[in-house]
């Protein structure tokens, strides 16, 4: 079984089975998953900030694994280049936690906030659907695809990976 | 139940000794009279240390046109500023290797959260044009190293901690003082206080998750206190060793005005996305 470690702002896409996907912890960072249960194709990204707009012409090739507006087109887009369909696409995200006493409204701190609404509204402008979120709140945690099971998993600091 | 404020402390006698000669060299390093000669001396009644700080001065990162053999040459060559925080990030990086239990923090994760809060707050100094970017970088490294001794008894209070934050709303700091009689900054304080660390170091770490109170409180540094909050915020935000703990931390809303930098939601995000650039530097050091 190959490993892939996703580190921010990285993104991955694969075409073979016996691989797990994960990212390193997140905190205001948002991992999207997605899995086409047709082909068994999959593909991850490490977000960790909603708009590439912050980035200039230089650096956004390097970087486009960071934003939520750059890397879930990159993602979802190559995956129905490659042949998926829409309806075959299982898409779910974590991560987005913000700091203590921060909600939606307090900007700039809701980071997380901020990149579940950019992934969200990235999806969202592909007319995809996500299907599950372990999103917001305090804490810290992990997404893993195990792609050979087509099988999502959240690890939270403490307690032992739980499926989602 | 709660111990004594000495039994927590007499915990971290392993610490105390770890550090040993880190405090040593720093305290030497203080006094600008010192002399080179003097400081290797002491360096070298440490063969493992010793070897440790060749290593890091051979490696790529720093890469030197020629290889360095003695501890003379590595510090005339990188100076002592470099040299203190070189030698603490060694000793932090043996000390901190050690799961704590209570905080959720497994083997590493502490010596990696505290490696990227260093860097992070290194960058942060010099964005601001702190004049001791090197005395931010010691701060971040040693701000939460009180969540060692205090490990144990956060594991035996664990529920109550976590009843409390739910019940009341409060941050993890403030339950944890609630809980325990002490917070772990202020364990890492009185640590440091023991090294007779400079007072504005031992200020930064002990009001890191509060740089209200060091405002209230009058410490003479109070950026100093805010570049290492800020840096620990940008760590639980894209760093890496967050324990159970996570973010339950208060950000202080002005804590970019306070520290001269520009308060809006794009300037932020620059901010993070240049942190989240240095990850890559990061897991090089933290290995
Ligand atoms: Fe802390």
């Amino acid at each position: 079984m190959q490993e892939i470690v996703l580190k921010s702002g990285e993104l991955e896409l694969t075409t073979r089975q016996n691989v797990i996907m994960y990212t390193t912890e997140l905190g205001s960072s948002v991992a999207m998953a997605v899995y086409d249960r047709k082909s068994r194709m999959a593909g991850m990204a490490h977000i960790v900030l909603p708009d590439s707009s912050i980035s200039n012409e230089n650096d956004i090739i390097e970087e486009f694994g960071k934003f939520a507006d750059t890397a879930v087109p990159a993602v979802l887009e190559r995956l129905l280049s490659l042949g998926s369909k829409k309806e075959d696409l299982i898409i779910k995200i974590a991560g987005g936690a913000n700091m203590y006493g921060i909600d939606e409204n307090s900007y700039p701190f809701n980071i997380g906030q901020r990149n579940i609404m950019a992934t969200q509204q990235a999806v969202g402008k592909l007319n995809l659907e996500i299907i599950d979120s372990d999103t917001g709140g305090n804490k810290g945690r992990a997404l893993k695809l195990n792609v050979m099971q087509g099988m999502f998993y959240i690890k939270t600091a403490n307690q032992s990976e739980v499926e989602f | 139940m709660p111990e004594d404020i000495n039994e927590i402390l007499n915990r971290a006698r392993g610490l105390q000794n770890n550090f040993y000669t880190a405090v040593k060299v720093s305290e030497l390093l203080d006094d600008f009279n010192v002399s080179i000669s003097k400081i290797s001396k002491v360096i070298d009644t440490d063969p493992e240390l010793t070897a440790k700080i060749l290593r890091y001065c051979n490696s790529a990162q720093y890469g030197f046109a020629r290889k360095v053999t003695n501890i003379k040459d590595a510090i005339s060559i990188m100076g002592f500023k470099i040299l203190k925080t070189i030698i603490f990030t060694i000793i932090s990086r043996s000390s901190f290797s050690k799961p704590l239990q209570g905080y959720g923090l497994t083997e590493c994760d502490l010596w990696k959260n505290s490696i990227t809060c260093a860097v992070y707050a290194r960058y942060i100094a010099n964005l601001v044009n702190y004049d001791d970017p090197d005395q931010a970088y010691t701060a971040a490294l040693l701000r939460d190293i009180g969540k060692i001794p205090l490990d144990e008894l956060v594991k035996d209070n664990h529920r109550a901690i976590m009843e409390l934050i739910n019940r009341e709303n409060l941050s993890f700091c403030d339950a944890e003082k609630r809980i325990l009689k002490f917070n772990h900054s202020e364990i890492s304080a009185l640590l440091t206080e023991k090294w007779n660390f400079p007072q504005v170091l031992i200020d930064a770490i002990k009001y890191h998750h509060c740089p209200d109170k060091a405002e209230e409180d009058e410490c003479e540094d109070i950026d100093l206190v805010r570049i290492v909050h800020l840096s620990d915020f940008l760590t639980v935000t894209v760093g890496q060793g967050i324990g159970i703990d996570g973010m339950m931390y208060y950000i202080e809303p002005d804590i970019l005005d306070n520290l001269g930098l520009r308060p809006d939601k794009k300037n932020l995000d620059l901010i993070i996305s240049k942190v989240a650039d240095l990850n890559s530097e990061i897991y090089s050091l933290a290995g």
